[in-house]
């Protein structure tokens, strides 16, 4: 068992292989073999997020080492997510940028894949007027700016 | 309450209040067409796009989204090569003649050099088809001009591509033919091209000999597991009497995919000698014969030359002359089969269905329009104990469907245990037929397509694998199939 201590101060036992499935866990637990009796302060971490977190990692503990080597080529940029994940992250915006925020920290890379492809997911095939209503973003161009982008980008218009 | 609104939109937005490499990774999942769209969202939103180089080195261009309009994929590597500083991995750049002097292509081409791009796909064509722009456009020039117009961009390509010396994967495309003479590109073994281990090599209408015209070039493709040789004219595919096959075998260790013609002697060369060509690795091959070429019944090609692949998964062929060689090609582990127009000689016919009725692998059948209802019956009694999923149907009468039904039909009772569960129709028309109706109500996953509209086509060419393998020739055959 690992205890990790989150932002509010909440204690958390996990079973130190799903703990390991965060890659700056799984360092500290192999580097430091007093931290397996102390709690592991995680200050970037709230509660309600760690919990979140640790459903996907215990879900996920068995899951094969991810490859290492990620070269361009077999990087497919496929928006593709699985059946339990993406039921997993469908969360409101705010949690779901807190896991990718945490996923990131805590090095836990499926789980950040998971959270920026959904975003991608949430971007594509908008307009961006509708992209600027769903994350409550102002157009801060001037007309003038706007038209001179567009010009820009005529060639990626109208496909 | 309005103003307090307000400022909370004035906030940075959640995206924008990543760490840059999180809104990165985000970004890398739309290709450049998607991102120049989004640059229009917000300031910091165009300023974390616009300024991240990598996002711009690749056009992760989808072959079955394209939008063929040449003049604005040339725009858009323009303003690729702006946001990336010139470092381009990846690109898809359609290069249309009337609108390009062989100064500006040369300008156009010139950055690659530079650039060290890996994955390179160009295509020359002398017409452009853009259903947003200007539908189908094709100048009308003279023969003489057009085919200087095509010398000059050959030139200016071939120049570029020999000075490339990270090549991982090239794709050259045109449509008729121009003779470049390779000559005046200096020493070519001295080319950073000759540097080059190719992992994918697709060359349509262009002859091979323009890019390898000797053999210590054939070493670039000793690694690719990819090749692909088509030409629409078989007076370029002679010349210097030579056939495509020594070439492809250089790559024979790595080959696992390979599209090309017969390697039949043409009547124009000497015959060779027996040879067999072994590919260990090879899982799909894709061959097309030549109806122009009349060969002799006991030339050498027909008789010799054989292929060894015992690893093959997918054969698409067309016997026609050439009985010996897919003999030699069906082999056990095949899953994927399409042999169109069974030969009729009795003797040739016999020797390929008995090879046909050894393939009990097969999951997924293609009938086309050469084949006669004694041929697709035929084939439907040999690969009885094949383990049938999936039938495809191109361009085939109501009585050849009919015959397709059957089979079906009798696979869809009790005693099969492998049902078929996915059926294609291509036809020529959208009016409804009994046959297809059928197919729809008993196939849970039936899909039917017009060839005669663009959709329809692009469907073909993708889904006749299922591996998109035609995306390259799908460009020319989509606008030029019936011209070529």
């Amino acid at each position: 068992m690992v205890q990790l201590s989150t932002s509010d101060n909440e204690i958390f036992n996990v079973d130190r292989d799903v703990a390991e499935r965060s890659v700056l866990l799984k360092t500290m637990l192999d580097d430091l073999p007093e931290a397996e009796e102390n709690p592991i302060p995680l200050s970037n971490v709230s509660s309600n997020v760690l919990k979140k977190v640790l459903e996907y990692c215990a879900h996920h503990r068995g899951d094969p080492a991810p490859p290492t080597d990620e070269s361009e080529e077999s990087r497919k940029r496929t928006t593709d997510i699985g059946d339990w994940d993406s039921k997993f992250i469908n969360v409101d915006q705010e949690m779901l940028f807190e896991i990718i925020l945490a996923a990131n920290y805590l090095d836990i890379k499926p789980l950040l894949d998971v959270g920026c492809k959904t975003v991608a997911n949430m971007i594509k095939g908008k307009t961006p007027e509708e992209i600027r209503k769903l994350f409550n973003i102002q157009n801060d161009f001037t007309q003038e700016e706007e038209e001179q982008i567009k010009k820009e980008n005529e060639w990626a218009e109208d496909r | 309450m309005s103003s307090m609104l307000d400022e909370v939109s004035k906030l940075p937005d959640e995206v924008s209040k990543l760490p840059n490499e999180l809104s990165a990774q985000i970004f890398s999942f739309f290709n450049v067409f998607e991102l120049a769209r989004l640059e229009r969202v917000s300031k910091s939103w165009q300023s974390m796009i616009r300024t991240n180089s990598t996002l711009w080195k690749d056009d992760q261009f989808d072959a079955q989204a394209f939008d063929p309009c040449a003049l604005q994929h040339e725009e858009k590597y323009k303003a690729m090569l702006k946001r990336c500083d010139g470092k381009i991995d990846k690109v898809f750049l359609p290069l249309f003649l009337p609108f390009n002097t062989q100064a500006k292509l040369k300008s156009l081409l010139k950055p690659l050099v530079k650039s060290e791009v890996k994955d390179l796909w160009i295509v020359i064509r002398n017409d452009a088809t853009c259903p947003n722009h200007h539908k189908h456009y094709e100048p009308k020039v003279s023969r003489l001009k057009l085919k200087k117009q095509f010398e000059d961009a050959f030139e200016a390509v071939l120049k570029t591509v020999v000075q490339c010396g990270h090549l991982k994967k090239l794709r050259l495309v045109s449509v008729p033919s121009a003779i470049v003479n390779i000559t005046d590109f200096g020493e070519p073994t001295k080319w950073p091209f000759a540097a080059v281990r190719l992992q994918k090599l697709a060359m349509h209408n262009i002859r091979y000999h323009s890019l390898f015209p000797c053999e210590e070039l054939y070493q670039t493709i000793s690694e690719a597991e990819e090749i692909e040789l088509c030409f629409a004219d078989l007076t370029f595919w002679n010349h210097q009497k030579k056939d495509c096959w020594p070439f492809i075998s250089t790559a024979n260790a790595t080959l696992k995919k390979c599209r090309a013609h017969y390697f039949l002697d043409s009547p124009y060369t000497t015959p060779s000698l027996p040879i067999t060509y072994k590919f260990p690795q090879l899982e799909q091959l894709f061959l097309f014969a030549e109806e122009t070429l009349p060969l002799p019944p006991n030339h050498p090609g027909i008789t010799k030359q054989c292929f060894e692949c015992p690893k093959l998964k997918v054969l698409y062929a067309e016997p026609s002359n050439s009985t010996r060689m897919i003999e030699q090609l069906l082999c056990n582990s095949i899953e994927e089969l399409c042999i169109e127009d069974l030969p009729t000689e009795a003797e040739d016919r016999r020797r390929i269905l008995e090879k046909v009725e050894k393939c009990t692998k097969v999951k997924k059948l293609m009938f086309s329009r050469w084949d006669s209802i004694a041929d697709i019956k035929e084939m439907c009694i040999r690969l009885r104990k094949a383990p049938l999923e999936e039938v495809w149907m191109e361009l085939l009468e109501d009585e050849a469907m009919i015959e397709v039904k059957k089979m079906v039909e009798d696979r869809l009772s009790d005693g099969f245990v492998n049902k078929i569960r996915k059926a294609t129709i291509i036809s020529r028309t959208d009016q409804p037929s009994k046959e297809r109706e059928w197919f729809a109500k008993h196939i849970s996953d039936f899909k039917s397509y017009n060839c005669n509209d663009p959709v329809g086509q692009r469907e073909i060419m993708f889904q006749q694998t299922g591996l998109h393998y035609f995306e390259v020739s799908s460009e020319t055959r989509m606008i030029h199939w019936n011209t070529i």
